[in-house]
């Protein structure tokens, strides 16, 4: 079969498979926060950003060292940063297979526990802010985040980037890039399946609640501080994994790759496919992907043969987000729900206090 | 003929309806007292009378007109007025400037200071501080000003949701009394929701007893409070 | 002898008041949509981009004067603020959405506003960067060091007379007061017969006409492009967020959010080699220190009742 053979190397199906299931989890994540429990983190990229990060430096930094690695002329920051750095990792990718799974799954505990770890520390204000203060405290959050990015040469080199990581199959050579599209969509399955059983679990209905009627989840005995942090623990840490892998497969990390832009596509996502509904947010995720990939002049003109003029090629890249933007205000204005509305729940203690509520009512008339 | 009649009013929030086929009216003069435990409805009824909250069903006619469904600016451009149980003044303006709000719908400005004089003439506490913020006046003084808003319009009709809640007694008395007066000089009706229905019931020339969203009694003031089968309602709404 | 550092932060005080000056024109523009409507408006910043294009295409392609120009970046604006308020904010409000619905949709917004002038501005030639002609002439020079320009007076004074007006507008006129009872208690001031959709109209208006100006000014002052407006949001909240949402404790705050920052980067970089590129850092800090420390704000003027309710 030529024709799956080939489609499996090319490049743009890889990247629009890769892509879908790095916001699949990045969108979940949000959906776990913001759907379930009420948090709206505006600052979502930071916690996939720290994902990206610590899988940067950690795989650049060990493979320096397998590789025994000087710089020939001394550069600011790490020696990671410096001229020659970038192809001597990539030479330790393509040789080291054991370096190369190791620090791949290295990178996902320490991502994850660091994104988890930042979590409960940004859940703190999550505790006095109301629902829009909130928002923007932790939108600033992401930006200081890739302020510090920016500016600072050790450990991230600054607006240079991480560069020269490769996947953790590349000694495998022509089909690496594929084999790693597989592990990102099971990886992307795998989450979804712990958000679903999350959700739906005793903790999910607590985190229900919080978002609902913070005071009858107080009254019924659950901690709204300590659910918040919970979930912020998770939809960071999972955010993280996105990071990631998305990291492994760039091979480069930039500052200006991890804008508040990022955290508003998935919120588009998320409010496309519905809110607090994992299944929704597939179809909102796959939508926004293609949208993202596809408004591409280079693609749209050499795989499609859709030639576009001169002042179309320059702006679509813009106008994807232009679409993005009024996804985000159709579906607000004209449904909430999104493509697949929230499943009705049954939350014990919102029905028993509403029981008893009714029972109150009725003693005192 | 009625200065108001709501007919068959279902009213509420959201999707959850509150008040159930309730018909009230007003005639000429009256002060006619709304009454009922806590959480009956009585706010969402006059709420949903005045278009705060959502009218699900029914009618409503001021002065024989259909108004039903009007927004409350322009109920109150057409004569009607409602003193809020909550948040009944503008804590960030001043006592005239909360006066001047009031009036908002009277273009004359020398019909304005009448109104003003006059509102001051019933409640001279507010003259004292017309330069202070709302917001810093005290409980009763905002009563006061809620009212005297209420009443810059020169209205043809005045909701006026437990105007005395949170009074000393002497005060609440003092504010009924003055709306007793202001009935006899103006001779508009009032439709007084009070916390205290026997005292409601007793100044009142006829009321209403709202429980659980629906009319349960309905009769001239001194009628209801006679009732031996209501003691025990009244006694409930009094121990509260 | 005058040390070099006294003319450096001469200078940077210079700067500041100008920037100062602009957040102050933004924040007011955002405190005020805030109070009346609820929208904590993260569009505003592109409302200020479009001033700065506004003016730029008014003066190069139309050639009008320096003036008219930026009436026209006001008015163009305005339009912009207004036509956001008609087609998305207010169905939201009468659909009863939350606070965060509302800045959630702004966020929109300003995608759909920043990236069709993006898509435009790579369109057409010339446009991605652009820069008022007639770039500010030198009032004077300062101790053969410190250049005072045209815009350091006139940004200012601009903030200045705006206020002035603001005040005149919410104290003496029957609108203004409306506008800050509606602020105050919507649901009474609808009872009272004030009708909150013309003020609705005017607030928007109004913060569409500073954010036009700001824009005007940016693109006299600095080098514009289509993210412009961006790069300013988290001052803009700053200011809104340390005046307490107040009307004058806002514009205060911008003033002094404005020196102080370009003061202590300066400091920070020739007494600790800090670099300046942290300068966003002093807003974002600023802002989530007095969010999480003291959320009714830092700068609040009270009187004419400016007070925020929770
Ligand atoms: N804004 C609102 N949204 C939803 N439900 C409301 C709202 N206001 C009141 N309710 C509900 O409507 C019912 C009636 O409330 P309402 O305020 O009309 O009672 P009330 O008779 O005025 O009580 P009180 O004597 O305490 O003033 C209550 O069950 C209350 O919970
Ligand atoms: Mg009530």
């Amino acid at each position: 079969m030529p024709d799956l053979l080939s489609l499996l190397k090319d490049p743009l199906f890889i990247d629009i498979v890769v892509i879908f299931g790095v916001y699949m989890i990045l969108s979940l994540s949000f959906n776990i926060e913001y759907g379930f429990t009420g948090i709206p983190n505006l600052g979502k990229v930071l916690f996939y950003a720290i994902g990206a990060y610590v899988a940067g430096v950690i795989a650049a930094w060990i493979a320096l060292r397998i590789a025994a690695f000087t710089p020939k002329t001394p550069a600011e920051g790490p020696a990671y940063c410096a001229y020659g750095a970038p192809q001597t990792i990539t030479e330790v990718f393509k040789t080291n297979p054991e370096f190369a799974i190791g620090v791949f799954l290295l990178s996902l505990i320490i991502g994850a526990a660091a994104g988890a770890v930042l979590g409960v520390l940004a859940s703190y204000p999550a505790l006095r802010l109301r629902e829009d203060f909130l928002a923007i405290t932790l939108l600033a959050f992401s930006e200081i985040g890739r302020l510090i990015t920016r500016t600072e040469w050790w450990p991230v080199c600054a607006h240079y980037g991480i560069r020269g990581i490769a996947t953790p199959f590349a000694w495998l050579g022509e089909y690496s890039r594929t084999i790693y599209m597989f592990l990102v969509l099971v990886m992307a399955a795998l989450m979804y399946l712990l958000a679903e059983k999350l959700v739906n679990s005793p903790w999910g209905r607590a985190m229900k609640a919080v978002r609902d009627d913070e005071l009858a989840a107080e009254v019924y005995g659950k901690n709204p501080a300590r659910v918040r942090a919970q979930a912020m623990a998770v939809g960071s840490a999972m955010a993280a994994v996105a990071g990631t892998l998305y990291a492994f497969y760039l091979g480069s990390i930039m500052p200006d790759d991890f804008m508040p832009i990022v955290t508003f596509l998935a919120i588009a996502m998320v409010m496309l496919g519905g809110t607090a509904n994992n299944r929704g947010v597939v179809v909102g995720v796959a939508v926004l992907v293609l949208v993202d990939r596809l408004f591409n002049a280079s693609v749209l003109e050499r795989k499609f043969g859709i030639p576009l003029p001169d002042y179309l090629a320059n702006s679509i890249a813009y106008l994807k987000y232009v679409v993005i933007g009024m996804v985000i205000i159709l579906i607000l204005i004209f449904g909430p729900q999104g493509l697949i509305p929230e499943k009705p729940l049954k939350t014990p203690v919102v029905e028993e206090t509403k029981k008893r509520l009714k029972m109150l009512a009725r003693k005192e008339s | 003929m009625a200065v108001l009649l709501a007919e068959n009013i279902y009213g509420g929030y959201g999707d959850s309806v509150v008040i159930q086929d309730v018909s009230i009216r007003l005639e000429k003069g009256e002060i006619v007292a709304l009454v009922g435990p806590n959480g009956s409805g009585k706010s969402t009824l006059i709420k949903t009378i005045y278009g705060v909250a959502r009218l699900f069903k029914g009618k409503v006619l001021f002065e024989g007109r259909d108004v039903t469904g009007l927004p409350p600016e322009v109920k109150t451009r057409i004569g009607m007025s409602y003193v809020p149980q909550t948040y009944n003044i503008f804590p960030d303006l001043t006592v005239q400037e909360n006066l001047e709000m009031g009036a908002y719908i009277i273009d004359d400005p020398a019909k304005i200071a009448d109104r003003m004089e006059l509102v001051f003439s019933i409640f001279p506490d507010l003259k004292v501080f017309r330069e202070k913020l709302a917001g810093e006046l005290s409980g009763g003084q905002r009563q006061m000003l809620a009212v005297a808003r209420a009443l810059m319009t020169e209205p043809k009709v005045m909701f006026l949701d437990e105007p005395t809640a949170g009074l000393a007694p002497k005060i609440a008395i003092g504010l009924l009394k003055t709306l007793i007066r202001i009935r006899e000089e103006t001779n508009i009706p009032m439709l007084l929701v009070e916390q205290h229905a026997r005292r409601a019931l007793q100044l009142a020339d006829r009321g209403y007893v709202l429980v659980s969203g629906r009319i349960a009694v309905e009769g001239r003031g001194d009628e209801i409070l006679s009732r031996k089968d209501l003691q025990e309602l009244f006694l409930g709404i009094q121990k509260r | 002898m005058v040390p070099t550092l006294v003319y450096t932060v001469f200078r940077a005080v210079l700067d500041g008041l100008l920037e100062g000056s602009l957040y102050a024109l933004m924040g007011f523009g955002l405190t005020i949509v805030f109070r009346v409507t609820r929208v904590a408006n993260f569009a505003h910043a592109e409302y200020v981009t479009y001033g700065a294009y506004a003016a730029y295409v008014a003066m190069v392609a139309w050639g009008l004067g320096l003036i008219p120009s930026a009436i026209v970046a006001a008015l163009a604006v305005a339009a912009v603020a207004l036509a956001s308020d008609e087609l998305v904010f207010k169905p939201l409000w009468r659909r009863g959405s939350t606070p965060l619905h509302f800045l959630v949709a702004s966020i929109g917004v300003g995608l759909v506003l920043r990236f069709s002038l993006q898509a435009v501005a790579a369109a057409v030639p010339g446009y991605l960067n652009i820069r008022l002609p007639r770039f500010p002439p030198t009032l004077t020079v300062v101790g053969g060091k410190v250049a005072i320009n045209v815009v350091h007076a006139a940004a200012p004074l601009l903030a200045l007379s705006t206020t002035v007006a603001l005040h005149i507008l919410f104290t003496k006129t029957k609108l203004g007061k409306a506008m800050r009872a509606t602020a105050s208690n919507p649901t009474l001031a609808r009872i009272s017969g004030i009708n909150v959709i013309m003020v609705r109209r005017v607030t928007w208006i109004i913060g569409g006409l500073l954010a036009g100006l700001s824009g005007f000014i940016i693109s006299y002052y600095i080098q514009a492009n289509p993210e412009v407006g961006w790069n300013f949001l988290l001052w803009m909240f700053a200011a809104a967020i340390a005046g307490g949402f107040t009307f004058y404790g806002t514009i205060l705050a911008g003033l002094i959010l404005g020196i102080v920052g370009q003061v202590a980067i300066i400091l920070a970089g020739y007494y600790a080699g800090i670099t300046t590129a942290y300068k966003p850092a002093i807003a974002l800090v600023i802002m989530v220190l007095v969010l999480l420390f003291r959320p009714e704000g830092i700068i609040r003027i009270q009187s004419l009742g400016l007070r925020r309710r929770a």
